[in-house]
């Protein structure tokens, strides 16, 4: 260390006493015990051991250990069948339908861009439809050709035999049957309700149909098509519900 | 041994001498024990500071990546030790305060009470008390050590002209405390 006198800031006269002081009462210096160091050193690790070595070493186990993170996640993807719309066929949606009791759609007929209609349709597999809309309800039984329709407004019950023009729309489940005839086109995943959906395009009685599946139960939970007829567009977009009255499902006959 | 400059101690104990390494610790224990002890205001702790400063110069000789500025470099490391340390403990001293009952009072020296502060040792420290560990450490630096304001900027990471003007505020400060203690150590013995 140079001397004090040395130093260029050299401290102000009315500061010396300070210096003094300081000097005056500085601690005795008692020796340090190297060898107590050099000996926890040997109890913890080698002190040649430079900074870069073990920055070095460091470096390395993160490395490695990234590696064989990426390894296994990769080998994960590659066992882990993806939720992505190529890694189902929509063949499993129609079996996944097939296989379901109950089904409810919550359907909203629009004219035009405005929207008309409410409807909220109930299937019961393997051939029972109910279709709930303002005033009345309709439960069709395909099975026996007949459709009953009740005006809750009038308090009057209608039961019909199915038309064979019958519109192909009003029968959600008909549509899970039938389309693979056609080819079906696959859509990007994208989230609806918050929820990760994927998407299949059919082409079904002359007109597109897109169906956005759940990946995880693989049930249809928005079904959309669009109709143009005589300048007016028509769409049609049901969505599942998680429940339905199916109170007055019982009074078919 | 004792002709070498520091930088040549430091490429020596890099290249594995440990005879380097003790001519270190011989030339510098003084000033880090110094410094540690106005820092921390205990002579043991100041010496646990030493350790500490020494033990991690010893488990990393390249942490000195220039050896020609290895006492910027340990000036440094004392006073950042030391100002941990003293954060530590009192730290520590709140989570005891907080366990113990309220009606067990702390047993440090206070500069209320003169009789404490018999001699100018004591009323040089009870006045350090007073003070911020970045504090004592700079008034340290420049008293114990006579050290420049660009040496004390180097060793607290901190702008020269900042230094000069803490200190100067900080002389009056401790001069302030110094001659109230005295006056009222007079009173005290009146």
């Amino acid at each position: 260390m140079r001397g004090f006198q040395d130093r260029t800031d050299l401290f102000e006269p009315p500061d010396d006493d300070l210096r003094a002081l300081f000097q005056r009462t500085a601690p005795e210096v008692t020796p340090t015990d190297v060898e107590a160091l050099f000996a926890t050193v040997k109890t913890s690790r080698p002190y040649q051991q430079s900074v870069p070595s073990r920055r070095l070493v460091m470096t390395i186990r993160i490395t490695v250990g990234t590696m064989i993170a990426a390894g296994v996640a990769a080998a994960f993807s590659f066992l882990v069948p993806h939720e992505t719309t190529a890694a189902f066929e929509f063949a499993e949606v129609q079996r996944e339908v097939a296989a379901t009791r109950t089904v409810a759609f919550t359907t909203t007929l629009a004219f035009d861009g405005q929207p008309r209609m409410v409807m909220r349709t109930l299937v019961l597999a393997p051939d029972r439809l109910r279709v709930e809309a303002e005033g009345h309800f309709t439960v069709i039984d395909f099975k026996a050709r007949k459709r009953m329709t009740v005006d809750t407004k009038h308090r009057t019950v209608q039961i019909k035999e199915l038309l064979t023009t019958e519109s192909p729309e009003s029968n959600l489940y008909a549509l899970f049957t039938e389309v693979a005839r056609d080819p079906i086109e696959t859509l990007l995943e994208r989230s609806l309700d918050g929820k990760r959906a994927l998407g299949f395009v059919a082409t079904w009685h002359g007109h597109e149909v897109a169906i956005w599946v759940d990946p995880k139960t693989k049930l249809p939970v928005r079904v959309q098509s669009t109709r143009e007829e005589f300048g007016h567009t028509w769409r049609r977009s049901s969505r599942r519900s998680p429940s339905i009255d199916r109170s007055t499902t019982h009074s078919s006959r | 041994m004792t002709e070498l400059t520091d930088a040549d101690l430091v490429y020596r104990f890099q290249k594995g001498d440990r005879c380097a390494f003790s001519a270190l610790v011989r030339r510098w224990e003084g000033f880090v024990l110094r410094v540690a002890a106005r820092v921390t205001g205990d002579m043991n702790e100041a010496e646990e500071v030493r350790q500490s400063v020494f033990l991690r110069f010893l488990e990393s000789p390249k942490a000195v990546r220039r050896a020609d500025r290895f006492a910027a470099w340990l000036r440094r490391m004392t006073v950042n030790e030391a100002i941990t340390s003293v954060r530590r403990r009192i730290r520590r001293q709140r989570t005891a305060d907080r366990l113990r009952a309220r009606s067990v009072g702390i047993e440090t020296p206070h500069p209320d009470d003169p009789l404490e502060a018999a001699d100018e040792a004591d009323r040089l420290a009870v006045a350090m008390a007073w003070l911020e560990p970045d504090e004592r450490a700079l008034l340290s630096l420049r008293f114990d050590e006579g050290l420049t304001f660009a040496e004390i900027a180097a060793a607290m990471a901190m702008p020269a002209s900042t230094i000069k003007s803490r200190t100067t505020r900080l002389v009056a400060r401790l001069r302030a405390m110094l001659c109230a203690d005295i006056q009222a150590d007079d009173e005290a013995r009146s």
